[in-house]
């Protein structure tokens, strides 16, 4: 019976991927649509800048000690309210950013024949792993509020940075390899 | 035999037909030659069936499971064949389809390998069972194909597309129409006599479309990227995906 549902199971999985290949946008293009110049722009240091203070008003607590003390409770909920979407969009931007990153090496080691597979399956582990972790986080921010992650600020600094070394180095071909060659 | 069901026989043959045409006039033997020598011998076996079947039927059974491994055997090399279409372009992901490849034969293997030394697993017990074993096998290789194209984003021509879900369609729809069969046994045979034709006439319909298109053939050319030292590139997104893990860890620590 176990035997029987198996290739059953086998069967259907292999309609529902066609099914999604099928239906996957851009797919007859002859290059990746998803790696658009915009997508891969890099923040300039003014924009940095920018970002680390943005980071610190999201997750830090003066704005919110300040509104607890001198506010009422209803503008308390609609502070909360509004630093909990904005902190949701930032845990996104964030796990576009990695998925932007990983999309550059799988376009780029797709035609390598130098690709390693257990090093890829290691690093498709990781990679689902910190898309597993956003998503924790992002059900503590919905669960707590940004409040909740206060001690957040610097560690998610950390990380943007990398990831934006990640991508900055990734956008540099002669970056990765001191023996590049035309194929 | 029915009308609809002759008719439905002769719509099928004037696909293959119209196909193979198509493929005769642009020449498309030459690229393909599993696939286009897969559809030829089912189109002759199609022809010659329909005379057996008109006036020699008590031929009809044995021919038809000679016939049907034969197609199994060209199967093989069409499975093949749709790697080498969609992956030729792209080493990397086909040294990879070929080691994941490689873990799932030999799982499946080991597996039917235990089963017959235990006498668990009649693998040739009768013909249905050792035709849904195989065309098992080839399912699970398309589906090995289809997670590589979706994880490395292969793109895929319209004319790749089309036989590949053609094809993937043909043998899903067979493993679990000879699954149900070998199951349920007898009680299945008419719906298994029904539904068989039409999901073929579905995988005709889908190379028809597909290769009706005015698509240039995918021709094997050579990237003019760069290409990256992998050890370097894949290190690199490693360490920033564990580093960013750790963050994130970190972050949700109490």
């Amino acid at each position: 019976m176990s035997g029987t549902l198996t290739l059953l199971a086998i069967g259907f999985l292999l309609i529902a991927l066609l099914v999604y290949l099928l239906r996957r946008r851009g797919s007859e293009e002859a290059d990746v649509p998803w790696l658009r110049d915009e997508d891969l722009a890099i923040p300039s240091a003014h924009s940095e800048d920018h970002r680390k203070e943005q980071l610190d008003r999201i997750f830090g607590g003066e704005d919110w000690e300040f509104i607890r003390r001198s506010t009422s409770r209803r503008v308390q909920q609609l502070f909360l309210k509004e630093r909990k979407g904005i902190a949701l969009s930032w845990l996104s931007r964030l796990r576009s950013e990695a998925r932007t990153g990983m999309h550059l090496h799988v376009a780029r080691v797709r035609a390598s024949q130098e690709l390693a597979p257990l090093a890829e399956l290691r690093l498709a582990i990781d990679y689902y792993a910190f898309q597993a972790k956003c998503g924790l986080i992002a059900a503590i921010l919905l669960l707590g509020g940004p409040m909740a992650l206060r001690n957040m600020v610097g560690q998610a600094e950390s990380l943007s940075n990398n990831l934006r070394g990640m991508l900055e180095a990734a956008l540099k071909p002669e970056a990765f390899s001191q023996r590049t060659r035309i194929r | 035999m029915s009308s609809y069901a002759l008719s439905f026989w002769l719509a099928g043959v004037a696909l293959e037909g119209t196909i193979l045409a198509r493929a005769l006039v642009v020449g498309w033997f030459k690229k393909c030659p599993f696939f286009f020598g897969y559809l030829a011998s089912v189109f002759v076996q199609d022809v010659f069936f329909l005379a057996v079947y008109s006036f020699k039927f008590k031929y009809y059974k044995p021919i038809y499971w000679y016939a049907e491994f034969f197609s199994l055997l060209m199967g093989c090399g069409v499975t093949w064949e749709i790697f080498r279409l969609i992956l030729g372009r792209y080493p990397g992901a086909g040294r990879m389809a070929r080691n994941v490849l490689a873990i799932v034969l030999l799982m499946v293997l080991t597996k039917g390998l235990a089963g017959a030394w235990n006498g668990d697993i009649p693998w040739t017990a009768t013909m249905v069972e050792l035709e849904r074993n195989l065309r098992a096998i080839q399912a699970l290789s398309l589906i090995v194909l289809a997670l590589l194209i979706a994880y490395y984003r292969v793109p895929l021509g319209r004319f790749a597309k089309g036989i590949f879900a053609g094809y993937g369609i043909f043998i899903a729809t067979m493993v679990m129409t000879l699954t149900l069969r070998a199951s349920i046994g007898q009680a299945f045979q008419a719906a298994w006599v029904f539904v068989q034709p039409h999901c073929y006439a579905a995988s005709l319909g889908i190379w028809c479309v597909a290769l009706w298109s005015g698509e240039r053939f995918p021709v094997e050319q050579s990237q003019s990227k760069i290409e990256e030292d992998y050890q370097s590139l894949a290190l690199l997104t490693k360490r920033s995906l564990i580093q960013a893990r750790e963050f994130l860890g970190r972050a949700i620590r109490p």
